[in-house]
């Protein structure tokens, strides 16, 4: 079954809703985000959401509390792809939802100053019940919602009536590969009629922490809080739906190379959380198939799980008829995976 | 479309129920429940003392490989659950992993939300301040020089340690779609054996909230008992806390012949929806959970009839399980009198995202038994059409079975399975 992709879209700060990245990434700065320094050690870039609230589609007020950045990224961005690429209501009842996120603490959580009062109340309780007393009284009810693993997924439903399959992936760039890999197996067994994949990510402080120690050198890390997300559809169907195929899914494999045989007219390469990775996975690409690879990393740092919508949205662009290329992504462990990609 | 069978050929699971198969099996017949005041850490003055817990001294099951992993399943419980269950089947698994070449297995897993070891942090911090909770979470992951942190650890972990101990699969993905987590792992498993994408999956999951900053937060949210949780009961007052870490083998039929087992149980179908209602409630109407019953019925190409037990989700929670009960009366209709229902949550309590691969697990066990477990917690039910039987276990074989797991956020999945005896 030939499976095409049928829509996509994307937020990031500097591209905003409903553009194409390849009409700005040329004058796009290179990463201009602002630079905290963590601990007076580490210099990290974290450029952060600022989400117009005047957009047609923005969440209502009483889910803001719930929400992160990239999630009300996430939920306005699906609303524009549904719209955009024209599906009903019945094909809502049997579309697939398959998400990743990059990690799952948000705002409230990282609120540090709160949490050193909490911490606080604890060194000074004298006994067990007061310090779970005075404990309990600092945690709100909301940080299970919020720390929800699937709030994105759950709230993309709830605004735009996807019922289909629906699943959340976590938590590296390769988790949107995951969500790929599993949405194709969906289409093929017919258990889907479509499936809307994609990724957010949400930079801050904590997923600085929780990836500092796989990263080779603490040198110039910078992420940024984005989502991506595109339709996928067996090609078939979507042509008879008369839905335009921008690119076709041609293979997709973890901890393979493509046989040294395939060329490929364009390779884009992601996944790395410093400019020192991201140079030396550049490097490993010109070594392997002695062609350069394209990394948004300068521009965004890294993009988490939006990385993998964000390079399709590349290809998508830059690929003319009939052309294909290799989607490299790996992982801070070194996992990786190749998506190669056709336009029609 | 025609696709791949799958078969269990190994399943296991440690939790408040037994750190193995053969406890299980026996804590399942004697009706043993495991609810008693929490001893994982100081539960004094909470509104819910009470919570099910796996007592065994985990440390005895650890590796004894490194040092590091002593210090990271001394932060994270959820990782000391799942090192002590490979430690114990390891030599098992590896035979039966032996023989199936690195690209046709892969890892599905459920899992929770990230570790934040509150209680670990607040001892070690100096000074109240944001810079100063930075400089300690930084030395607390730095006590180690490895590319492990034992704080806040990464998702990846977990699959990345069982492929340390097992050997290298092609992908390892993590599901994180909380109560139904593993659930859903399991399906995504399966949905993967039945096209050949894979001959092999290493399946499950693990998760507990057994620690004060998940737990004190769940409290809050109103879904936790003051007492004892009694699934369908009309006097349920909310879902008691449990921890599990369980890991199931999948394999299609080149899989098993590879593995030269004779497995006695098949995945026939599995369904997944979505309510799209409210991110802490199910659609009262149901239709989600109906949705996911109806799709791994057709999957499975049985009618409701056929079915002989659902090992229902059945939290004791009020919007619950009313709704699954309802959706289960709309599938079933006139056509299954014999059909009988109950939850294992009042013994075992809830593991949150491990729920699907310990209620995976007691389905099994009850399937390899010839009984169905009894609901204990119900003295007087929610009013149904349904059986729902109450005080003793039932010795029935179960020809089919179905479990079902729903989550937070609206995620629904039921998993079918064959006894192949």
């Amino acid at each position: 079954m030939k499976i095409g992709v049928t829509g996509i879209q994307h937020w990031e700060k500097a591209i905003g809703f409903g553009h194409s990245l390849f009409d700005f990434i040329h004058h796009l700065p290179i990463n201009d985000g602002t630079i905290e320094n963590v601990l007076n050690a580490y210099p990290v870039t974290f450029r952060k959401g600022e989400i117009s609230t005047e957009h047609p589609f923005y969440p209502k007020a009483s889910d803001l509390k719930v929400m992160r950045d990239d999630t009300i990224a996430s939920v306005i961005c699906a609303q524009l792809l549904l719209k955009s690429a024209q599906y009903g209501e019945y094909e809502k009842t049997e579309m697939g939802l398959l998400f990743a996120n990059s990690n799952f603490i948000d705002n409230g959580i990282l609120d540090f100053n709160t949490i050193a009062l909490a911490i606080g109340e604890i060194q000074k309780a004298s006994s067990a019940i007061e310090k779970n007393k005075s404990f309990a009284a600092e945690v709100s009810p909301l940080i299970p919602l919020r720390t929800l693993n699937n709030s994105t997924q759950s709230f993309i439903s709830q605004y735009t009536q996807i019922k289909g399959e629906s699943t959340t992936y976590g938590s590296t760039c390769l988790s949107t590969a995951h969500a790929l890999d599993d949405a194709m197996t969906l289409l093929q067994l017919g258990l889907s009629s479509s499936v809307l994949v994609g990724g957010s990510h949400f930079a801050n402080v904590f997923s600085f922490l929780n990836q500092y120690l796989q990263v080779p050198v603490i040198e110039k890390y910078a992420e940024s809080t984005s989502c991506a997300i595109f339709v996928l559809e067996p090609a078939l169907q979507a042509i008879e739906g008369g839905r335009d195929i921008s690119l076709f899914i041609e293979s997709l494999q973890f901890d393979e190379w493509p046989e040294p045989t395939i060329s490929f007219d364009r390779i884009y390469c992601g996944g790395a959380v410093t400019a020192f990775q991201s140079n030396l996975l550049e490097a490993k690409i010109q070594l392997q198939f002695d062609k350069p690879a394209m990394s948004l990393f300068p521009y965004f740092g890294s993009l988490g799980c939006s990385e993998l919508g964000f390079l399709l949205s590349m290809a998508m662009h830059q690929l003319q008829s009939a052309e294909s290329a290799l989607i490299y992504l790996e992982d801070v462990f070194g996992t990786f995976c190749c998506l190669t990609v056709k336009k029609p | 479309m025609r696709h791949e069978r799958v078969y269990i050929v190994f399943c296991e699971t440690i939790s408040p129920l037994g750190i193995n198969r053969n406890t299980l099996n026996k804590n399942l017949v004697e009706n043993f429940i495991a609810v008693s005041p929490i001893q994982q850490f100081q539960a004094d003055g909470l509104a819910q003392p009470n919570a099910c817990e796996v007592k065994d001294d985990l440390s005895r099951f650890l590796p004894q490989d490194s040092e590091l992993w002593d210090q990271v399943a001394n932060h994270d419980r959820k990782f000391a659950l799942l090192a002590a269950l490979i430690e114990q089947h390891q030599q098992t698994l590896c035979e039966l992993l032996a023989n199936i070449g690195a690209k046709r297995k892969g890892i599905s897993l459920g899992l929770g939300a990230n570790v934040f070891p509150m209680e670990s942090i607040a001892m070690e911090v100096e000074e109240l301040s944001t810079h100063g909770l930075y400089r300690t979470l930084l030395r607390v992951n730095q006590l180690v020089n490895s590319k492990i942190n034992t704080t806040f650890n990464h998702s990846d972990l977990y699959g990345n340690y069982i492929q340390h101990r097992l050997g290298k699969v092609a992908f390892s993905k993590n599901v994180l779609t909380a109560c139904s987590s593993s659930t859903q792992a399991i399906a995504l498993a399966a949905a993967k054996i039945m096209l050949g994408g894979a001959d092999v999956m290493i399946t499950g999951g693990v998760d507990s909230i057994l620690n004060n900053f998940a737990y004190i937060s769940f409290g809050k949210l109103g879904v936790l008992t003051p007492d004892k949780c009694r699934p369908f009961d009309v006097n349920r007052n909310g879902a008691i806390a449990g921890e599990c870490a369980g890991i199931a083998i999948l394999a299609s039929e080149e899989g098993v012949r590879a593995m030269g087992v004779d497995p006695s149980f098949e995945l026939i179908g599995f369904g997944n929806s979505m309510d799209a209602y409210k991110i802490t409630a199910p659609d009262p109407s149901g239709w989600g959970v109906e949705n996911a019953i109806r799709k791994a019925l057709k999957m499975s190409k049985i009618s409701i009839s056929q079915l002989d037990y659902i090992n229902a989700h059945g939290t004791g929670t009020r919007s619950n399980d009313e709704v699954e009960l309802r959706a289960i009366e709309r599938v079933v209709g006139t056509a299954n009198s014999n059909l009988v229902v109950s939850s294992t949550k009042d013994r075992h309590g809830h593991s949150i995202a491990a729920a699907g691969i310990q209620e995976f697990h007691v389905l099994l066990s009850s399937m390899e038994q010839g009984l169905i477990p009894a609901n204990l917690g119900i003295q007087k039910p929610i009013e149904t059409r349904l059986h729902l039987p109450m005080g003793e276990n039932i010795g029935q074989k179960i020809q089919i079975g179905m479990t079902n797991n729903f989550a937070f956020g609206g995620v629904n999945c039921s998993l079918m399975v064959k006894n192949l005896r």
